[in-house]
């Protein structure tokens, strides 16, 4: 009877967590608290705290085959051809994503993190945009001005924003629905941001990047920033995407709409994704599992099964997050290793591009060139520089629906997981408007079809139903929907 | 041997006795139950940053010794670990052997094939607080801490170069710092519920600092000592009555302490109750941690607590809290657990703790102490006057 | 709490006994005894089957009083059951006042089956204490 234990990250969301594995000799793992953890103290939210049920290994597959994963990779590494796309939005190593830079660029091509705004925003926004502020800074903020719902996205930023409240601050919200912690919940205009936030050099905000992100509403933020001297932080939906935003190259990158769109008119022939799940990602399922079933070839290279790895062609199977050798660079810029010291996934990638040894020491170094540091230390933040940027002329296109659905977002790993996240909110005026009861779940349709679905009474916007998970007729991050019994 | 005896015991091998603290007797003991073959798995503390140690099970005795001179570590739900039967010892600090106990009440352990290896406990730091301390209040780099003790209620840490700092616990305590709060008011410092009692209290004249006082509680506390002395591994010679004396003063002392912090913590809450707990549950994302964690809980996956209640609840108050107020009042043991994980720092240990305590005074029943079933589960039928 | 109007009438959710309280429900029914319209009568095989949960939901979903009803001590159909809901009362009862909600709001009260007149008057009784204390400040948002 012995136990192996890891000290890793959380693979929920771009805070990455300190948590504690430990697995048995049966393979079975179970995580632990670990409160020596300078991001988090030890404290996990609900979906750290049942990762062990929230994950599970992916298999290795040829057309839909099991195979050896050594079959695995020789097959991928025969149908990656020249032309192909890549994607990795950051849901694993920086080592893992440096070697598959190095794959892409042996192809011509490039890896997609999959954050579009990058692509349509000035390169010297990039570094606000990448990095975001030490966690402890949100703590000494004078104000803060959250664009996200901390409770259901970022669970581990509200005892921040608590301490920051304790320590004096004015917290206010700007969303869909009214945040419980904030003194104020506003809906603001964004042309009047400047104006009714009123913020300065001591303020904080907080707002998501995430792959369906308006570029025109980074700008905006951006715009307010700048104005206002405030600090800002994007939080981003995937445990690394920090780490593979820094060493992407962003500017030549296409958005995941981008993609599906090519795929459609038959320009990408071959996509190879690195633990990214586009079906889950994307707002739309049906869409894009219609466009990956116009592949030619699907290559996933994969910790975990999902839904992708179901229609993939080929699957490469490698260790889950918390063995894997590598560091992971979360929302702050803050490097965290792994203790972990699996490199299936580096020599897969490695022997696809001929490179069956020696690939981890190089993409590491690599790394670490990149970050300027000697060598990872969870307690440094390796230094960033951020350049000015000239103001943007932005106009966020504002849709204008009669009842909307709107799809919350946040981690993404959260979908198709076993939770109880299953229910859209809405205010008391709709729910008595539309004739809902109690314990009868609401009938939401819209062109791409209906679904019954538990609902809640929430402080949400008037007209606005709110899911923190994908629906089935969900066809965008706002879907124009009707709401009966 | 009898229940009850005192004795002063050390390890026979020069290593453990040197790293061990207090003579290495807790480690050898360990160890020798594992060679021996009296359990099949051994819970140590695997070491993994300066201030910090997890529960690991191993079956390797290389590995026991391997962790001798750990720190205390938190309670563990040991149902959570192990299956239920299997031959395990546990160290065990008065709260993690109540939490045991708890659990063999609800089925969860077998007590048989338990052997609870008692340590003193004179209450435990949470890490992130402790680097927060050493910077705020000792203005020391953590890195440079070689060690700590406590002497006086004085904390003190020595640093690399030899030299002591030294602040008092109060003066700590009183900034925010120290032990976990729930340590400040918790009054069992010896385990007397764990099948042996160890520790470093009343150990006195030459054996201080080289031998671990221990006192047998049970016929199990007799047979994990008697093997490690037939195996060679421990040596052991009666306490004195000056030594015990000594111990029982220093838990004397530790008590009236304890009594003053839960005057402090835990007195009556002044204006609305309700509004209390309803502003101190109303950042809850209902992550379930603190029921994960909770080591007297002994419901597993399809609870009340989880099962009558769901993030869509539209209550003014988490019937996931109420049902556990209720259920804890009988067997919170005030481990300081929940609090320690709850991700939006509730005061939930506080809180637990402010349901439990009365009602566990008036029914003169202090959970973990013994195999006494709870008042909520036991209906005394001689009692006809209701 | 929301307004008290005259014509307010609180809420009460009844747990009785298959055996006794619920045949007491019956026999104040048949003997025409007057009570006010305010109880919700659930009923449950025996008072011991009473969980904490279901009184806490209670209160959750909206009840302005709860009582829990069964057969006098002595009398259990299953020996004992009453005995059980006297110590999970106990406890019930300490935790709703640590809670800070009106003490008035929960009762325990024993009626046997022939007992009608005296269901009337616990109900009728019940009725005018929660009428005093007003409606439940757990009461949600929207719940009349």
């Amino acid at each position: 009877m012995n136990e192996n234990i890891f000290t890793t990250v959380c693979p929920g969301c771009s805070i990455a967590c300190g948590m504690y594995v430990r697995e048995k000799d049966d393979g079975t793992f179970d995580i632990d608290w670990r409160k020596d953890a300078v991001v988090n103290a030890g404290k996990l939210c609900r979906f750290g705290v049942r990762l062990s049920a929230n994950l599970m290994n992916a298999t290795s597959k040829v057309d839909g085959n099991e195979v050896e994963f050594s079959d695995a990779v020789t097959a991928a590494g025969k149908a990656i051809s020249d032309g192909a796309t890549f994607v990795s939005v950051g849901n694993t190593t920086c080592a893992e994503h440096l070697a598959l830079m190095k794959l892409a660029g042996s192809k011509g091509a490039v890896v997609n993190t999959g954050m579009g705004a990058f692509s349509s925003i000035p390169a010297e926004c990039h570094p606000t945009m990448g990095v975001g502020i030490p966690f402890d800074a949100i703590e000494s903020a004078k104000k803060i001005i959250l664009f996200i719902d901390p409770y259901e996205q970022y669970p581990l930023l509200v005892r921040r924003i608590l301490a920051a409240k304790k320590n004096g601050a004015a917290v206010t919200a700007v969303g869909w629905k009214a945040v419980s912690l904030a003194d104020d919940n506003k809906t603001i205009d964004p042309a009047n941001y400047e104006s009714e936030l009123a913020l300065d050099s001591d303020s904080v905000i907080i707002a998501e990047l995430n792959p369906s992100t308006d570029p025109e509403r980074v700008m905006v933020l951006l715009n307010l920033a700048k104005a206002s001297g405030a600090a800002i932080m994007f939080m981003k939906p995937f445990v690394n995407a920090v780490g593979c935003d820094l060493a992407s190259k962003k500017t030549e990158q296409k958005s995941l709409d981008q993609i599906i769109a090519e795929i459609n008119d038959g320009s990408i022939k071959t996509l190879v994704c690195l633990d990214s799940d586009l079906i889950e990602i994307m707002p739309d399922e049906t869409a894009v599992r219609e466009a990956l079933g116009k592949l030619d070839n699907l290559i996933v290279i994969t910790s975990r099964t999902s839904a992708i790895t179901d229609v993939a062609k080929i699957v490469v199977a490698t260790e889950p997050l918390y063995k894997k050798a590598g560091t992971i660079v979360n929302a702050e810029g803050r490097a965290l290793h792994n203790s972990g010291e699996g490199t299936d996934g580096i020599d897969a990638i490695g022997t696809m591009l001929g490179q069956p040894v020696g690939m981890y020491d190089e993409v590491h170094a690599a790394l670490l060139a990149t970050l300027g540091i000697d060598a990872v230390d969870e307690r440094v933040i390796p230094a960033y520089e951020k350049p000015d940027y000239a103001a943007m002329d932005a106009n966020p296109t504002a849709e204008a629906v009669e009842t909307a659905l709107v799809y919350a977002g946040g981690p993404f790993l959260w979908n198709g997981m076993v939770d109880d996240n299953d229910f859209v909110e809405m205010n008391l005026d709709m729910v008595l408007a539309n004739s809902l009861l109690k314990g009868i779940p609401a009938k939401i349709t819209s062109d791409a079809g209906e679904a019954a679905v538990k609902f809640k009474v929430s402080d949400v916007a008037p007209g606005v139903v709110l899911s923190n998970v994908k629906l089935p007729m969900t066809t965008g991050m706002v879907t124009s929907v009707t709401v009966s019994r | 041997m009898e229940v009850g005896d005192c004795y002063i015991g050390w390890a026979t091998d020069e290593d453990i006795r040197t790293r061990g603290a207090s003579g290495g007797l807790v480690t050898a003991m360990l160890a020798a139950a594992l060679e021996k073959g009296l359990v099949e798995a051994v819970v140590v503390l695997k070491k993994l940053g300066e201030f910090e140690a997890v529960p690991v099970v191993t079956s390797d005795p290389e590995e026991v010794k391997a962790a001798a001179g750990s720190m205390h570590s938190v309670p563990i739900v040991l149902s959570r670990y192990l299956d239920y039967g299997t031959k395990v010892a546990l160290p065990a600090k008065p709260c993690d052997a109540r939490s045991t106990i708890e659990q063999a009440k609800r089925g969860q352990v077998d007590i048989d094939t338990t052997y609870i290896v008692g340590l003193n406990c004179g209450g435990t730091m949470h890490p992130a607080v402790t680097r927060d301390m050493l910077d705020v209040m000792y203005k020391l780099d953590p890195a440079d801490i070689e060690g700590e003790e406590i002497d006086k209620g004085k904390l003190i840490f020595e640093t690399k170069d030899g030299k002591e700092h030294a602040i008092k616990i109060d003066e700590l305590e009183e900034e925010g710092y120290g032990r976990r709060e729930s340590c400040q008011y918790c009054d069992v410092n010896i385990p007397t519920m764990a099948d042996i009692a160890c520790g470093n209290w009343g150990v006195i004249g030459d054996l201080a600092g080289k031998g671990t006082f221990v006192e047998i509680n049970t016929e199990k506390g007799i047979e994990i000592l008697k093997n490690a002395i037939d195996a060679g591994a421990v040596e052991i010679t009666p306490a004195d009555d000056k030594g015990k004396a000594i111990r029982a003063k220093v838990d004397g002392a530790m008590m009236n302490v304890a009594a003053a912090a839960n005057k402090k913590y835990l007195s009556p809450i002044e204006g609305s109750h309700l509004d209390y707990y309803m502003n101190a549950l109303s950042d809850c994302i209902n992550c379930g941690a603190c029921k994960t964690v909770c080591p007297v809980c002994a419901c597993g996956e399809g609870a009340k607590c989880t099962d009558f209640s769901s993030a869509s609840d539209t209550y003014k108050m988490s019937l996931f809290h109420l049902v556990r107020f209720v259920h804890l009042m009988d067997s919170c043991i005030g481990c300081g657990q929940c609090t320690d994980v709850c991700p939006v720092d509730i005061p939930l240990t506080h809180i637990y703790q402010r349901f439990a305590v009365p009602m566990q005074e008036e029914f003169e029943y202090k959970p973990g102490m013994d195999m006494t079933t709870p008042p909520f589960f036991g209906v005394d039928l001689i009692e006809e006057g209701h | 709490m929301a307004e008290v109007t005259e014509e307010w009438q609180p809420k009460i959710v009844m747990f009785c006994c298959n055996w006794c309280s619920y045949g007491g429900a019956d026999s104040a029914g048949m003997g025409r005894f007057q009570q006010p319209p305010t109880v919700r009568v659930i009923r449950v095989m025996c008072s011991g089957r009473m969980d904490p949960v279901f009184i806490l939901n209670a209160f959750l979903e909206g009840a302005d009083g709860v009582i829990f009803s069964g057969c006098h001590i002595g009398d259990c159909h299953y020996v004992n059951g009453n005995y059980k809901a006297t110590v999970k009362y106990k406890f019930l009862k300490a935790m709703v006042n640590e809670l800070g909600l009106e003490d008035e709001r929960l009762k325990l009260d024993w009626i046997s089956a022939s007992e009608g007149e005296r269901y009337a008057e616990v109900v009728t009784e019940f009725t005018e204490q929660i009428k005093k204390v007003g409606p439940s400040p757990l009461k949600p948002e929207g719940v009349i």
